[in-house]
């Protein structure tokens, strides 16, 4: 068998995929339960840390996109996110394989 | 797990910085004899999936939530050095593009969630897999996500913006992550199960060289 093949690259891909599409889905859900990250939830509750400050808050801020809904946003700064990861494992790993030849 | 900026001291975000940059780049010099071409893109289907299973956050009453990380799945599909560089892109897009992590603590986050999720699941793989895999990728995705959690426990605990004692966030982050990492630990191992019925030759390679290296 191919290493990655077709079938299996078609696989990987719907894979991944359907984790964008339901992103949103728990993108709401977070939301809805006023979801913030383990440790600042921590932070909070012992007081231990007055203001966080952010230096950059990144291209789509907390995966969202100005003006658009949240379910919208979320698949679609999932879709790119997937794309320019992916993009970027694999140019390292090209690197690191020209590097060897 | 990912740290904001303002949580870490600059010089903590320095030394986490030189260090991450240090064992990165020891694993592109390892990667470069591990690596052979037909996994290349691999390499960049695992971050994909992780990117992805990593939006995923399961919510928790009481504002909370839980998501799968996925370094020691990296680490036994892809060896830990490749499996370290694929997790870096992961945590390095994340705080770039989406703000999640901070760019002072970028450092930081590799060192717990790719540096140190990748070795030590690795390590616990390679301890247990004698015995039974899938209770190996288990116990090296439940370990590992502990071990980062420990660390972010630290990170913060010698932190002197972050007010409170190094024994407090230690175990803030520790019970909370061990409780939690159970889920990490059945995924992992879920998802192990299933690659190794479909693609054995996935993981025959990777772990034969990356044992020889």
């Amino acid at each position: 068998m191919k290493y990655l093949n077709k079938s299996w690259i078609r696989k990987s891909s719907l894979f991944i995929l359907s984790m964008i599409l339901v992103s949103p889905l728990f993108a709401w859900a977070a939301n809805a339960v006023d979801y913030s990250e383990p440790l600042e939830n921590a932070a909070h509750q012992i007081g231990a840390i007055g203001e966080g400050y952010s230096l950059f808050s990144g291209i789509f801020p907390e995966y969202s996109l100005p003006g658009t809904n949240i379910v919208l946003d979320t698949a679609v700064a999932g879709f790119f996110g997937v794309l320019v990861t992916f993009g970027l494992a694999w140019s390292i790993g090209r690197i690191i394989k020209k590097g060897n030849e | 797990m990912h740290i904001p900026d303002g949580y870490l001291d600059l010089w903590l975000c320095g030394i986490f910085y030189l260090l991450t940059l240090i064992v990165l780049s020891y694993s592109g010099y390892k990667a470069r004899e591990n690596l052979d071409e037909k996994k290349v893109p691999l390499i960049g289907v695992v971050a994909a999936a992780i990117f992805a299973a990593q939006m995923l956050n399961w919510p928790i009453p009481g504002g909370t939530s839980a998501h799968f990380v996925g370094g020691a799945l990296a680490a036994i599909l892809l060896g830990p050095y490749v499996g370290v560089l694929s997790m870096a892109s992961v945590v390095t897009v994340q705080a770039l593009m989406f703000g999640d992590g901070g760019i002072l603590a970028l450092g930081a986050n590799i060192w717990n969630m790719a540096l140190i999720d990748v070795f030590v699941g690795y390590l616990i793989f390679r301890l247990f897999k004698n015995k039974n895999k899938s209770i190996a990728a288990f116990l090296a995705g439940w370990i590992a996500i502990t071990a980062a959690s420990l660390f972010v426990g630290i990170q913060t605990g010698l932190s002197t913006i972050f007010k409170f004692q190094l024994q407090t966030t230690l175990l803030i982050m520790v019970i909370g992550h061990g409780v939690l990492g159970i889920i990490e630990g059945a995924i992992t191992a879920s998802a192990y199960r299933y690659l190794i019925d479909v693609r054995p030759d996935f993981f025959e390679k990777s772990n034969k060289k990356e044992v020889e290296a």
